[in-house]
């Protein structure tokens, strides 16, 4: 986004002085044509001045003649005669200059002619000699006549001259005022864009600056980032097929920073002959699919000739230009992987030992039964046989040995029970809680009908867990019921279940999106303090002494032991002759 | 009953165990005839042995050397000739999953070997009798299936 | 290849006493497949070789009257059992009413030759056809509950447990489980 950015920018600039430029042209062009203009008119003006003062210098020569021709007629002096003969020679001159100037008017040139003609007339008039005193009255009023029309034409010439002058003095003056206006405000304009333009490109400026700051902190950070976590980056031109490393790939490679061109070649003569294979296979691949897989070689480290563990990923990335580059990332996990093999042992160590520790209980149970059982039997034998030999303290001592031997079989066939719940197979299947309750109340139907219990269950879920197992922890719960309902109380016990999010059950302390199905266990016999609610799923915690309640103090933990086999929870509350609440979480 | 006696074999390879099942009989009042084996080996010699009559009922302990209760099971199952033999199954315990295993297998009868010598005697008249009752009522045997 | 059958028992007995009769050429007469009717004298040997012959398919012949009325009692009981339109009655009232004799001197007769109660015979018979139920029809343990006039399935299941040592639904586990064996050792 940032590179369209500036891109945008050289454009936009680009247009900026582009603009500038024209405006300039335009303000040339029109000062231009002003100026051209201007002095046209000033031609014409100073064409206009030439012409009257040349018609008034006219003039002032005919008078001169009038003047000089009437000197003389009335002194008959010659010396009067001089300004006349003068007076011709200046007419000619003046109308040799008066026809220049209307050189380019045909109208003018016409008046011109007629005022020639006038004056040629006039001139006619000029007779030194009369020969009566009419014919010079006539000659002179003729003269003045002549004279007259003269003054005329001149004088409307001199009228055109002036009004010429006028409208080309009032152009003048408009051209005059309008023009700088005009080139003033374009030349702010134009110093307007150029100044934008230069705002433009010094944020631009500052910009990359900044950028080009980051990238130099980035770089370093990039640099010892790798330090840190020890890899390397790489850079694969796909086009010639030349290597760049950064300065850590080198480094990680045992090699100091940039000190040798990285080909194929010499990368491969680092790797462990072994793995060489892994390595040519990946970069064929890049020749094929423009993949990179992700791999896993050794490599011997120049300095040290330490076997190091490798991996190393890249991707294809392709530049602005349509470059094919391969930007791919090297990383020493030689650490992690001794470690991750430390710990793979350590594991197998510890499921070994798990193991044989499951098989110990189970089989120790198990063998333990036999002989057990073999003393209750011959001790009944005895007890029968012997009946009337056997004294009554016999008697009454194998009967202690009976009990005794009675809660030793239950204590065996509770571990037994409880080594039983880890060695299964843990295949979970979609179990039906219904069927998994009226199952348990089946199994445990002799001892409900003696307390004269009721068991309600009703609509219970399906969950994904060990049909028998489910079975156990639904008969143990439910017998604890039983064991410690109150004497004059029958047995009730409500099994209810829902499904609940893990974020609405504090106490799972689990705040993940997973789904719960909560089992409730409620029933009404004498409870327990709520401060031995977690005890009571201690392996052979008992609240009671043995000869209140028969017990081993094992059918808890093994409930405890069965809902972690599902990976669920359970929680116990109680108040003394309040009843007790058992709560299992299982997850859907 | 339709024959004099009932036919009895138990597998067991514990001495005291075989001694507790012969005398148990002895003391009922039922017409049987008791005879024992050590292994399961013993067992299927005895059962393809021609010469012998075979057995109404066999019972079977699960754990011996050699050849196992459950061996035996499998190969006393797959062969036609023994089909008319209930099989019992007489054990220390075990669990549930591998109870329900044993009646999958094609046993009738599982018994937990009781701790009490009065109530062996009640669990195997229990199981002659309701034997009886199967042979004498025409019921079909592949639906006996008993647990004590 | 799986073939269904249904049996007409009572078919069935009667051409195979017809079959192993007549091989003996005396005259008789099927009354019914539980009755023989000899209608001509028949010496010791041809007695004894016709009652090894119905030995040999499970034919017992009843040699006396207490036998006679047992084997009665246990027919009607199972009639009654199996017997779907039955009404439900008192076992008592309905095996003296159909016997015509006390109830007292029924059950005395029953434990004395067969050593069990006619009561017990009578809950083994209703769990054989609970479990003749399960695996022959697949109905469910409600509907047979229903079926066969227990009070609730909690009811059916607590006597298939105390005559069976095993709950129904574990039954209908083995039972599915043994099939599923014996398809896999066909295929």
């Amino acid at each position: 986004m940032f590179k369209s950015k500036l891109f945008d920018s050289i454009g936009f600039i680009r247009a900026l002085f582009l603009i500038a430029f024209f405006i300039l042209i335009f303000l040339a062009s029109i000062t231009y044509r002003h100026i051209k203009e201007l002095d046209k008119i000033s031609d014409s003006i100073i064409n206009t001045y030439e012409t009257s003062i040349e018609l008034g210098q006219l003039i002032s020569h005919i008078k001169d003649a009038e003047t000089g021709h009437r000197g003389y007629i009335i002194t008959k002096d010659s010396i009067y005669l001089e300004p006349f003969f003068d007076a011709r020679k200046n007419i000619n001159n003046s109308f040799q200059t008066l026809y220049n100037t209307v050189k380019k008017d045909p109208k003018k040139q016409e008046r011109l002619k007629r005022i020639y003609d006038l004056v040629d007339k006039r001139f006619s008039y000029f007779k030194n000699r009369f020969s009566s005193t009419k014919e010079f009255n006539d000659d002179f009023h003729d003269g003045k006549l002549v004279m007259d029309s003269l003054r005329t034409e001149i004088n409307s010439m001199l009228n055109t001259e002036n009004k010429i002058l006028n409208s080309k003095g009032k152009l003048y003056r408009y051209n005059n005022s309008n023009t700088p206006l005009i080139i003033f405000s374009t030349f702010l304009i134009s110093i307007f864009i150029l100044g934008l333009g230069y705002l433009r490109i010094t944020k631009n400026y500052k910009d990359l600056v900044n950028q080009n700051i980051r990238l130099k902190i980035f770089d370093e950070s990039s640099k010892q980032a790798e330090i840190l976590g020890k890899y390397g980056s790489w850079l694969l031109n796909l086009q010639d097929k030349t290597f760049n490393y950064s300065n850590n790939q080198f480094r990680l490679l045992g090699c100091e920073p940039q000190s040798f061109y990285p080909t194929f070649e010499n990368l491969l003569d680092h790797v462990h002959p072994d793995d060489k294979e892994i390595l040519v296979h990946a970069f064929q691949q890049i020749e094929a699919t423009e993949n990179f897989p992700l791999i896993h070689y050794r490599i011997i480290k120049k300095d040290t000739l330490a076997i190091h563990h490798f991996r190393t990923t890249a991707k294809i990335f392709v530049d602005r230009l349509g470059n094919k580059n391969m930007i791919g990332t090297t990383q020493d996990i030689t650490e992690d992987f001794n470690k991750s093999q430390l710990i793979e042992l350590r594991n197998k160590e510890l499921e070994q030992n798990n193991k044989e520790l499951t098989e110990f209980n189970h089989v120790a149970s198990h063998d333990l039964q036999e002989p057990l059982r073999k003393i209750q039997t011959f001790i009944s034998r005895i007890e029968q046989k012997e009946k009337d030999t056997l004294s009554e303290t016999a008697k009454g001592y194998f009967e202690k040995i009976l009990e005794a031997s009675n809660r030793m079989r239950i204590l065996i066939d509770d571990l037994l029970q409880y080594s039983r719940t880890n060695r299964s197979e843990k295949t979970f299947e979609l179990t039906n809680l219904n069927t998994t309750a009226s199952n348990a109340i089946t199994e445990l139907s002799e001892n409900i009908a003696e307390k004269k219990a009721h068991i309600n269950f009703e609509k219970l879920h399906k969950v994904q867990g060990i049909p028998f197992q489910l079975e156990q922890l639904f008969i143990n719960i439910i017998g604890n019921s039983l064991k410690y309902s109150k004497p004059d109380e029958p047995a009730v016990v409500t099994i209810t279940s829902k499904k609940i999010k893990a974020s609405k059950a504090p106490k799972l302390k689990d705040n993940s999106k997973k789904e719960y199905i909560k089992i409730t266990f409620k029933d009404n016999g004498l409870g327990f303090e709520q401060e031995y609610a977690e005890k009571i799923f201690l392996l052979f915690n008992r609240l009671h002494g043995k000869k209140e309640f028969p017990g081993t103090g094992v059918g808890l933990a093994i409930c405890k032991k069965i809902v972690e086999n599902h990976k669920g929870y359970i929680f116990a509350k109680g108040k003394p002759n309040e009843g007790a609440i058992f709560e299992i979480y299982l997850p859907v | 009953m339709q024959k004099d006696f009932i036919l009895i074999t138990l597998a067991d390879d514990d001495e005291d165990d075989r001694m507790f099942f012969t005398d148990a009989f002895d003391e009922l009042k039922i017409n049987t005839v008791v005879n024992t084996v050590n292994d399961g080996v013993a067992l299927m010699n005895f059962l393809n042995d021609p010469e012998n009559v075979l057995p109404n009922i066999i019972f079977l302990d699960l754990n011996m050397p050699l050849k196992s209760g459950i061996e035996c099971l499998k190969e006393i199952k797959a062969d036609a000739k023994f089909n008319d033999i209930v099989i019992a199954i007489y054990s220390t315990s075990s669990s549930e999953e591998d109870i329900e295993n044993t009646f999958v297998l094609g046993a009738n009868i599982y018994i937990k070997k009781p701790n009490h010598f009065e109530k062996l005697k009640e669990v195997l008249s229990e199981v002659v009798t309701l034997n009886w009752q199967y042979i004498t009522s025409g019921l079909n045997k592949d639906n006996f299936l008993l647990r004590m | 290849m799986k073939l269904f059958l249904k049996t007409d028992t009572q078919l069935l007995i009667k051409k195979i006493l017809e079959e192993k009769l007549d091989v003996f050429n005396v005259k008789y007469n099927l009354v019914n497949t539980n009755e023989i009717l000899f209608l001509e004298t028949i010496d010791t040997v041809t007695y004894e070789n016709i009652t090894s012959v119905l030995n040999e398919y499970g034919f017992q012949i009843i040699e006396n009257q207490k036998n006679i009325i047992v084997q009665k009692i246990k027919e009607s009981i199972i009639e009654m059992i199996f017997n779907e339109e039955a009404p439900a009655v008192k076992s008592s009232v309905y095996l003296a009413e159909k016997l015509d004799h006390s109830y007292g001197y029924l059950s005395n007769l029953f434990s004395e030759v067969t050593y069990t109660s006619i009561e017990n015979f009578i809950i083994i018979q209703k769990i054989e056809y609970v479990k003749k139920l399960i695996t022959h029809h697949s109905l469910t343990l409600t509907e047979i509950a229903f079926k066969l006039n227990y009070s609730s399935v909690a009811h059916l299941s607590s006597q298939f447990k105390n005559t069976t040592g095993i709950t129904p639904s574990a039954f209908q586990r083995i039972i599915k489980k043994r099939s599923e064996i014996t398809n896999q050792n066909i295929n």
